[in-house]
């Protein structure tokens, strides 16, 4: 009968995907968490806007950063957690306490960037892998953040 | 962004492609994105824009940097906000402020608040980090910029 650690040593994969699907993990949590941080702390005449874009924006964050851990587990990598681990990976600075709403959002934008940018990378990554379904949640991630960033950009212009 | 090593092989691998600086808010790039924007606008922004890009490159006078900095601010007067706040993400990174509140005192790092209006605010709003029980900063504190090393990288 296998043990766990001997289960768990021969089905852990360190594969490019698993590795592009951390780096996504991790960022997304990152985002989630300043996203969660701006919608407490901006102030000023767009509050109210800004406080409910930013709400909605961490939630489908906060379910994203679920489905792709899963998918992780679905091709038999184990997604690595833990608020300081991933702060550690993540490429996404933190955002002052308190800031102009509109620093608030360029800090946004940025940090939707790096997140995009690493959904782009796992989605080229899983297509050189022939994994349609983890191309699809890389796909998925992808026009999420670019209809987010159009909608952010926007607003500072 | 962590630089400790990862002892777990996919934290290694996938901690690999952050080491590199991130090209949306860091380096020179976030002045050229700038200047990509002012093509139209007045050759006088343009300048200013081109001599902070110099400046920065140069790495040898922070004083000289955050004054062009400050400067470039206040006559975007608002316009161009992202990529001013890229080009201001990069300055904090390389930029650092230090206060002490006398000479026998240590330096300390503080943080560099590129949402001042002129050098004197971002210089007091340093000194205050001094400050203790409302007596203001020591007539003896001292304040210094200079750019950000491998071993004194920005708070």
């Amino acid at each position: 009968m296998k043990t766990t650690t001997q289960t768990t040593a021969k089905t852990r994969h360190t594969t490019p995907v698993a590795a592009a699907l951390q780096q996504l993990l991790a960022d997304s949590y990152a985002l989630m968490s300043i996203t969660h941080h701006a919608h407490w702390n901006v102030e000023g005449p767009d509050f109210f806007q800004l406080h409910s874009a930013f709400q909605e924006q961490y939630e489908n964050l906060f379910e994203a950063i679920d489905d792709i851990a899963e998918q992780a587990r679905i091709i038999e990598a184990f997604p690595v957690g833990g608020l300081a681990t991933l702060a550690k990976q993540a490429g996404i600075d933190e955002l002052p306490v308190t800031a102009a709403a509109k620093d608030f959002v360029a800090a946004l934008v940025i940090a939707h960037e790096k997140t995009l940018a690493d959904a782009i990378t796992l989605r080229d990554t899983a297509e050189s892998a022939r994994d349609l379904e983890t191309q699809d949640l890389a796909i998925g991630r992808i026009s999420w953040h670019g209809k987010t960033l159009w909608m952010l950009k926007s607003y500072l212009k | 962004m962590g630089s400790t090593p990862f002892r777990d092989p996919l934290l290694a691998a996938a901690s690999a492609a952050t080491a590199v600086s991130c090209p949306f808010h860091d380096g020179p790039q976030t002045l050229d994105l700038l200047l990509g924007e002012l093509r139209h606008d007045a050759p006088a922004l343009v300048d200013l824009a081109l001599e902070l890009r110099s400046a920065m490159t140069a790495a040898a006078d922070a004083d000289h940097c955050i004054h062009l900095l400050l400067a470039l601010r206040a006559s975007l007067a608002g316009r161009h906000h992202l990529a001013c706040y890229r080009v201001r993400t990069w300055v904090q990174r390389r930029i650092v402020a230090e206060v002490r509140p006398d000479r026998a005192s240590p330096w300390v790092h503080c943080a560099l608040p590129l949402d001042c209006a002129r050098y004197e605010e971002l210089r007091n709003r340093c000194l205050a980090t001094l400050v203790e029980n409302d007596h203001g900063w020591p007539p003896t504190a001292a304040f210094r910029l200079g750019f950000a090393t491998a071993a004194s990288s920005a708070p």
